[in-house]
């Protein structure tokens, strides 16, 4: 590579630094260039024995490229403070309630499941015991209904948890 | 090496270049090898990092037909090279301790 071209891929990868500190890491590594040039290096030798300019450029730029936040957006981060806190703790509150009216639903069966098999029990006693049966049926098919839903809102709770994680990972 | 201390001791080692004449990169470079290897791009940040806490100043005079930059070391940059020199006074009499230990045990 020539010096004009090691140059000015320098400069493009250290584009961001104040101008006069860019301005003087170039001279440096410009004078560096040339210094071995006059001992008698060729032009690509000397470039060579410098370093890439990556090596030369980590260093030199800042350790995490971080985007700042504006002034504008800062403002309104704060001035918008009324209105999203409570749409925030809106969407925390329906969050909840979601949650507690799904395992309400699988409480119900579950009890239902109790209630259907001790009924079913007093059933069979005053009335027939065919009656019982179903009555001892419906029962089971409800604890069966509360296991299943029990089942399914786990999943359901897992699966939103890992969408969030990730929801909140790429914001980051 | 421990990089806080390497890092001490190439400050040192780039004084130590510059402290009888004023010199230029290229030739700090050259004048170190013997000694130790240092890269252009470990040099540069180090000169900067002398330069702003005022241990050498930096001047550029002609050579050639271009510009080429001279460092000369300051009276604080001398302190440096003093304070080091009594710094490794005791660093020494510790090693000798600990070479003697080793060796009676």
């Amino acid at each position: 590579m020539d010096k004009t071209t090691f140059l000015s891929q320098l400069q493009k990868r250290l584009k961001g630094l104040p101008e006069e500190e860019l301005r003087q890491t170039l001279e440096y590594y410009a004078e560096m260039i040339d210094d071995r040039m006059e001992e008698g290096f060729s032009q690509e030798e000397a470039v060579a024995e410098v370093g890439t300019v990556e090596e030369i450029a980590r260093p030199l730029l800042p350790k995490t490229p971080r985007r700042k936040r504006k002034g504008w957006e800062l403002a309104l981060l704060i001035l918008g403070f009324p209105l999203w806190f409570p749409l925030l703790i809106a969407v925390f509150a329906v969050a909840i309630s979601l949650i507690a009216s799904l395992y309400a639903v699988v409480v119900s069966f579950a009890a239902c499941c109790v209630g259907g098999m001790l009924c079913s029990v007093l059933y069979g006693l005053q009335r027939s015991w065919a009656g019982a049966a179903f009555v001892f049926g419906c029962g089971l098919a409800c604890g069966g209904f509360a296991l299943l839903g029990f089942w399914g809102s786990n999943g359901l709770m897992k699966v939103s948890g890992k969408a969030l994680k990730t929801l909140f990972r790429k914001e980051r | 090496m421990d990089i806080q201390l390497k890092r001490g001791l190439l400050d040192v080692c780039v004084l130590a270049a510059i402290k009888n004449k004023d010199s230029y990169g290229y030739q700090i470079i050259k004048d170190m090898k013997p000694f130790v290897e240092i890269s252009e791009s470990t040099l540069y940040p180090i000169l900067r990092r002398l330069e702003a806490s005022a241990l050498l100043t930096v001047r550029s005079a002609e050579h050639n037909g271009r510009l080429r930059k001279y460092y000369r070391i300051t009276e604080k940059g001398l302190a440096r090279i003093a304070e080091f020199q009594e710094e490794w006074k005791q660093i020494l009499a510790i090693y000798d301790f600990v070479a003697k230990e080793e060796d009676n045990g």
